[in-house]
């Protein structure tokens, strides 16, 4: 998969370049990021060093290609020795290097559409810092949801139209996708410090992790989506409806004897959502919803029927942008629904979180610090990140800040108590 | 005195200081009058012009940023979109505003940060608020500030670099006004030959003299009068913000999708 | 007056005819009407501005200069296309009949002054179209050095050249069957003919252009608008009615005054200026109140007693009405007479004959309107017949019902309805203070109209279509040989040209420094006046060797004792104005005085200023005087100050919201604007009048204060309301002019009219209340 997205950039990348290629530039970074867990067992969390591109071209007035590719070797795995825990060789191969491509689209500007074809990002969503909207892309989680969306999530091979027109005098936008890349969430290796906890079983019972069998490019799993968006009196406003794949796998669970089989199994699933902002004085609302219609869910059976369930759940969030002499502040609230639920879902009926961002700068912007913490009100853990940046000059940033989290060790976030970490970054961008 | 003899009290004197007012109007310009023709001040019905940022603070550490801007005019409303180009940092940051004439309405803004990949609605309320570290507040980088949300007054003319120009005197009307646009008193320059506010003075709310913002080179373009290099200081802190302004398109005809969510997330490409 | 009204009443129809024909006598005088545009009209003769104005024509000729402009973006005009098309416009606009043939002026007509070995030489600058690259050079060369032409007939930057045409005067041009339009016309006509497939741009300006067309343009908006809101006008009144007799009478009423006033007017041989389209206009918001007020009651009359006969109830309806319309015309009368002193004459004229008007409204509305009401036969809603006996006039339909019960609230409101009125009036009072004066010929034209682009263009590109000029006058022969009196000339020039809205200037100071640069090796630093009056002596006999002996008509006499500073200005607005006018007249005293020099200020753009503000200033007084002189009438017919008081009090609430809704709309005071104000005081009084004496002749009928003023309300003020709203209806499509000047003539007659409306149902009654005013419940104690 790595390799046919790096073939497909450098392909798209050289072929219209020297064929009919106008313009084109190149920008990016490079960037060291180190961060240090300062709880459980000590030691360096990565030591990357980053190469971030930004190809571009402009191949006629309204043909551009848009290319993004990200790679990184992580030191920290040559400096660590192995262990047998979260440092074995393979889970060593899987953070030391990392070569992708983001993005690698062509982009035509029509008159009244744009139509974008290749490897692409596309957002949804008002929120920040969890995705209820942002459905499309699936998300690289080797570092839970600690690094930015944008590097974190997975670009897909799309083809995707926007269409725009005037109706009453409001430009109305519609969005039309498809994806034949269909593609699940990576998820950090198992037994890495990022994993998820596995479900606990019963002394005795030795889990046995079956392969599973992801969604995948063909015909048959292919994604769809619409979207609707517009600026009414004020609001903006949009319709979503996406029928696609639930990023997350669901354990499906079968005890035979003292061995119990877990399958990761993928459903499909339809979205429907939208989302509003509007501006009120000092304050901005913004709100979304998205209702994921049959939803599998894990359950706590223990055969393949009863160990997944599919219901409809509602996921909604609403968050307010307070600005005022200089500092911005940021509550969300999110919420998570299940309809049908049962006592042997293994999720609550009803869950969420609630999130807080304190942000202000100084110095013209060269200093800006904030703090964000989101909590999860339904299991009571919590994760803090206090940062500072500071912008030496127009190319170079530093950044340095600290991850913090709290819970029972099953919890959301408790089960990361021993991830604290301290991290600084330098960056250069040109 | 009963209700009755108050009531009459009262209406007579609205009568009296209503018939002042009106026998009291003014043969000479006022403050407002002078703002109203800045206001009406033929700056084309649209413009695309390129903008370069020079952000010094008071040890000489530069930083400089290149813009591209769009402007047109509804009537007294205006829409316009702003893409950074350079640094690379800032790249795609895109601004679109709706400026909506006088104070009934506030202005609609949408900022894309490419960071995040999304249009983020932002409020326009603290026009206080400076632009992207530049020593511009949102409300110093409109065209005019909003004439209704100040006392005006015309304390007489001077002659500034050889032109005549009048002197306007702007107090925000309320406290809550002081408190959000930052200021308690501003100096405006006009000249009188084209209108245009070619220096301002600023006081900060405690009184102190603020900021000093002065036009540096006008320009005729298209016929029209155009600034294209100003300056603003803060000399509280000794940093200050130099623009100018090249490129400049006058009355192109920009098409009403230039001001679009659409165009913000697509950003500026030179074709 | 019984018997009048039983005589009209006995012979209708020997009424009717005679009210005809005496009409029609008056209105066949319309034929004879002439037309005044000239706006100097507006100044008295004998204006200190007029005699300067009028010496200058006649020393130097007119400053009344047609602007046309022609624009080179492409490349500027130095190419040889441009500049023979150039050549052939000037031979084109030379010819065109009303222009001064040898006074058009372009870089084609204009003689170039320099030096030669044994003198000096006076040619062209243009002869022939240079076709090579070399000969455009030297002509853009020779047009720079030249500083006065520079930026004068050719924009500095090179992009525009300037045809000035010089327009014969108002007389001569009347002789020959033409007019300032006329020649506009022609001028536009030959300019878009030349401007066909050329890539420059043409434009024409000037202020015999903003003047000529002006008055035209809004004449032409009022003859098609007018006719719309007299449709509309006609519209409600069917609705109000439900009859053609509703629509008819009134309407009747008021084209027979306006016919009548203006067939007086031409009777008399006083021309129509511009503010004769007032006349109609006025008297169309004024004079149905009359006729309305009589069907008012007279149709109140017939529901209160369906089964009396017709005489009787047209005879009781006259009986009742006769005072208050004769009352309401007179003061109405008086009020526009008080224009009579305002030193303007079309002004003056325009109060006279809508005084006449009025009053022969109220003479039709006497005679006319009671014979036609006896001939038609009458017929109430049954359903409204049926209501009003059941439950009395005040609940004869909606607007009865709701009026009525604002009588009711107002009457037990009294103290709150006079607080709530201060209120209001105090935040007028802020709206008023945002008022102030400005106006310009351009600014009442729409924004985008052809004539606003071209004269920011012309006035962009070039020195400034507008002038002002010095006279000045030195105390011999040959004062402006003498080199200290040139050199002031010069100073004040180069100080005058700072101020803001001076584009340039020119004087003979200015060709007297070109010849002794031209003398000096054409040096620049040498393009100032020489010291010795000698040398300034000897340039001009050189130059009358070679020049033409006009050649400086302009700006200096024959015997060099009076001279012509021209000033251009870049526009015409009252504000920039009045700075100039200001800084000029300084820069005069400090410069001539010490010289003991006489000078004065002339030059259209001066008499426009001067117009203005002779108009703005008068404004005050004209608002005191024509307020004051009401309440004195007011108070001597109905033999009671506190009633003079009272009929005050709508007319200021609606002067001051007037003034409230000109400063929030950004409506300044101009000539227009200001005239408004009158009609907003006369209406105000004419329902003041009505209503109290309404009031008063029901408490003589039934003394009880608190039940009259509903059932008042119910009637009369129903009345007032269907008047307002009917001229309001009418005047609001005026909004939808091409016309500044009529747009706001819409807004500001419809707010007069509302304002005064709602002050007299409101305020009025409960001052009343409150004060029981003597002149209305006599002998009861309060």
């Amino acid at each position: 998969m790595i390799h046919k997205s790096v073939f497909s950039l450098v392909t798209v990348l050289l072929f219209p370049l020297q064929a009919f290629a106008l313009e084109w530039s190149m920008h990016g970074s490079v960037k060291n990021e180190t961060s240090y867990f300062i709880s459980g067992e000590k030691r360096l969390d990565k030591l990357q060093n980053r190469l971030d591109l930004k190809p571009e071209a402009m191949l006629t007035d309204r043909l551009e290609f848009r290319g993004r590719a990200l790679l990184w070797y992580d030191a920290a795995m040559d400096i660590e020795a192995n262990n047998v825990t979260d440092l074995t060789p393979a889970i060593k191969k899987h953070y030391r290097t990392y070569i992708k491509s983001k993005e690698a689209y062509l982009l035509y500007g029509g008159d009244a559409f744009d139509l974008r074809l290749g490897q692409q990002q596309i957002v949804w969503g008002k929120t920040d810092g969890l995705r209820m909207l942002d459905i499309v892309n699936p998300l690289d989680m080797r570092e839970f949801l600690l690094d930015d969306f944008l590097d974190s999530r997975i670009g897909l091979v799309a083809a995707r139209l926007n269409y725009y027109t005037y109706l009453n005098d409001h430009e109305h936008e519609f969005e039309f996708i498809v994806i034949p890349d269909a593609r699940p969430a990576e998820l950090a290796p198992t037994g890495s410090r990022w994993a998820y906890a596995l479900p606990t079983l019963p002394t005795g019972i030795t889990p046995v992790i079956l392969k599973s069998e992801e969604p995948n490019w063909s015909a048959g799993n292919t994604e769809y989506g619409v979207a609707w968006r517009a600026n009414l009196d004020g609001w903006d406003l949009s319709l979503n409806w996406f029928y696609g794949w639930k990023d997350t796998p669901n354990l499906q669970k079968k005890l035979s004897g003292a061995t119990m089989f877990i399958t990761p199994v993928y459903s499909r699933m339809h979205t429907v959502g939208g989302s509003f902002s509007n501006a009120f004085g000092a304050f901005v609302v913004r709100a979304e919803m998205a209702v994921n219609i049959d939803e599998g869910l894990d359950a706590n059976g223990i055969t393949a029927a009863s160990s997944v369930a599919h219901h409809t759940t509602l996921n909604a969030a609403v968050g307010v942008d307070y600005t005022a002499n200089n500092w911005t502040v940021s509550p969300q609230f999110f919420v998570r629904h299940l309809t049908g639920w049962d006592a042997n879902i293994s999720e609550d009926r009803t869950s969420g979180f609630v999130s807080l961002l304190l942000a202000t700068d100084y110095l013209n912007e060269k200093l800006k610090p904030e703090v964000s913490g989101l909590y999860n009100w339904a299991d009571r853990s919590w994760m803090v990140r206090p940062k500072a940046s500071y912008e030496f000059s127009d190319h170079i940033k530093v950044i340095v800040g600290i991850d913090l989290f709290g819970g029972q060790s099953s919890s959301f976030f408790g089960q990361f108590n021993d991830n604290d970490r301290v991290y600084g970054e330098l960056e250069y961008t040109f | 005195m009963n209700m009755g003899q108050f009531a009459l009290l009262v209406f007579t004197l609205s009568i009296l200081i209503g018939m002042g007012s009106v026998l009291s109007y003014s043969e000479e310009l006022s403050g407002l009058g002078v703002m109203q023709q800045v206001d009406d001040r033929d700056d084309g019905d649209d413009l695309i012009q390129k903008i370069h940022q020079k952000l010094l603070d008071k040890r000489g550490s530069v930083r400089e940023r290149d813009m591209i801007s769009f402007r047109k005019d509804y009537g007294k409303d205006s829409k316009s979109i702003s893409y950074f180009l350079e640094p690379a940092n800032i790249r795609d940051t895109a601004l679109l505003t709706y400026d909506y004439d006088g104070v009934a309405k506030d202005d609609d803004q949408w900022l894309y940060l490419p960071a995040l990949k999304k249009v983020r609605r932002i409020s326009s309320s603290d026009r206080g608020d400076y632009f992207m570290g530049t020593d511009f507040t949102f409300e110093d980088i409109k065209q005019t500030p909003e004439l209704e949300d100040y006392y005006w007054t015309l304390t007489g003319s001077k002659s500034i670099e050889g032109h005549d120009c009048w002197v306007v005197e702007g107090e925000p009307k309320t406290d809550a006004l002081k408190k959000n646009l930052g200021y308690s008193k501003t100096r405006g320059y006009i000249r009188k030959d084209i209108n245009m506010n070619i220096r301002t003075d600023y006081w900060d709310r405690k009184g102190q003299e603020l900021k000093h913002f002065k036009i540096i080179e006008v320009k005729q373009i298209d016929g029209i009068w155009t600034a294209t290099s100003m300056m603003m200081e803060n000399v509280q802190t000794g940093h200050h913000t130099e623009m100018t302004f090249t490129d400049q398109k006058y009355n192109s005809g920009l098409s009403d999708r230039t001001f679009s969510e659409r165009m913000l997330k697509r950003g500026y490409r030179a074709k | 007056m019984k018997n009048f009204f039983n005589g009209v009443v006995h012979w209708p129809k020997l009424t009717i005819t005679l009210v005809f024909l005496i009409s029609m006598v008056l209105a066949s005088q319309v034929q004879h009407m002439t037309i005044d545009t000239d706006t100097e009209a507006f100044i008295p003769k004998g204006h200190e501005a007029t005699l300067n104005n009028d010496r200058m024509k006649e020393i130097f000729g007119t400053p009344d200069l047609l602007w046309i402009g022609v624009i080179q973006d492409a490349g500027g005009i130095y190419q040889s296309h441009t500049l023979k098309l150039i050549q052939t416009l000037t031979e084109k606009v030379r010819l065109i009949p009303g222009i001064v043939d040898q006074d058009v002026v372009s870089m084609v007509t204009e003689d170039n002054i320099y030096g030669t070995a044994d003198g000096m030489e006076v040619e062209p600058f243009m002869e022939a179209v240079p076709d090579n690259p070399a000969g455009l050079e030297k002509l853009q060369a020779s047009l720079k050095a030249f500083d006065i032409y520079d930026g004068f007939i050719v924009a500095k930057d090179g992009s525009a050249v300037a045809i000035l045409a010089e327009l014969e005067p108002h007389e001569l041009l009347i002789e020959r069957g033409l007019d300032k339009f006329a020649v506009y016309q022609a001028v536009q006509t030959i300019v878009d003919e030349t401007a066909q497939g050329r890539s420059e741009k043409f434009y024409v300006a000037g202020l015999p252009v903003a003047e000529a067309t002006l008055g035209l343009y809004i004449q032409e908006d009022m003859s098609v608008m007018m006719p719309l809101v007299f449709l509309v006008l006609m519209i409600f009144l069917f609705f109000t009615y439900r009859s053609m007799r509703g629509v008819v009478i009134p309407m009747l009423v008021v084209s027979f005054s306006t016919l009548a006033a203006l067939g007086i007017m031409a009777a008399v041989g006083v021309p129509m200026y511009p503010t004769g389209t007032m006349i109609p206009v006025v008297l169309m918001a004024i004079g149905v109140a009359d006729a309305i007020h009589i069907l008012g009651k007279y149709y109140e009359l017939v529901l209160l007693n369906p089964d009396v006969d017709r005489k009787t109830l047209i005879l009781e309806t006259m009986e009742e009405m006769w005072r208050p319309v004769v009352l309401t015309s007179l003061t109405t009368a008086v009020g526009f007479l008080s224009f009579l002193m305002m030193e303007m004459v079309p002004l003056e004229m325009m109060g006279l004959f809508i005084a006449v008007g009025i009053l022969y409204a109220m003479f039709v509305s006497l005679t006319l309107v009671p014979a036609l009401l006896y001939l038609l036969p009458v017929k109430a809603p049954k359903t409204l017949l049926k209501r009003s006996q059941e439950a009395g006039l005040e609940e004869a339909g909606y607007i009865s019902g709701i009026l009525a019960g604002l009588g009711r609230w107002v009457s037990h409101n009294c103290e709150r309805t006079l607080l709530l009125s201060s209120v209001l009036m105090f935040i007028a009072a802020a709206g008023a203070s945002l008022v102030y004066v400005q106006d310009s010929y351009i600014a009442n034209f729409q924004k985008d109209s052809l004539i606003v682009k071209a004269d920011q263009q012309i006035n962009k590109r070039f020195v400034g279509s507008y002038q002002r000029n010095i006279l000045l006058e030195g105390k011999e022969k040959d004062a402006f040989y003498k080199p200290e009196v040139l050199k002031a000339v010069w100073a004040f020039q180069q100080d005058a040209e700072q101020v803001a809205g001076v584009g340039g200037s020119i004087s003979i100071a200015d060709f007297i420094r070109r010849m002794n640069r031209v003398m000096n090796e054409d040096r620049e630093t040498m393009a100032r006046i020489p010291d010795s009056s000698n040398l300034i002596a000897q340039y001009l006999l050189l130059y009358s060797f070679s020049g033409a002996p006009d050649d400086f008509a302009e700006v200096v006499d024959s015997d060099y004792r009076q001279a012509n500073i021209r000033i251009f200005c870049t526009s015409d607005n009252f504000i920039e104005g009045s700075d100039i006018e200001k800084e000029i007249n300084r820069l005069a005293h400090q410069h001539f005085d010490p010289l003991g020099m006489e000078w004065s200020i002339a030059g259209n753009a001066h008499i426009g200023y001067v117009q203005t503000k002779m108009i703005t200033d008068n404004l005050r007084f004209n608002m005191l005087t024509t307020v004051f002189t009401i309440f004195l009438f007011a108070w001597a017919m109905m033999r009671s100050l506190v009633a003079g008081l009272f009929v005050m009090v709508p007319v200021l609430a609606a002067v001051i919201l007037n003034f409230a809704i000109m400063g929030i709309t950004g409506v300044t005071i101009g000539w227009g604007s200001s005239m408004f104000t009158s009609v907003a005081i006369c209406i105000g009084v004419d329902y003041a009048i009505h209503f109290i004496y309404k009031v008063k002749h029901e408490y003589e009928r039934l003394p009880d204060i608190v039940a009259i003023l509903p059932l008042s309300l119910a009637t009369t003020g129903k009345t007032i309301f269907f008047n307002a709203a009917v001229v309001i209806a009418g005047f609001m499509v005026l909004l939808a002019s091409q016309m500044p000047p009529n747009q706001q003539m819409g807004l500001l007659v419809s707010a007069a009219m509302f304002s005064s409306f709602l002050a007299t149902l409101t305020v009025l009654p409960a001052l009343i209340l409150i004060a029981r005013p003597q002149f209305l419940f006599k002998g009861e104690k309060s």
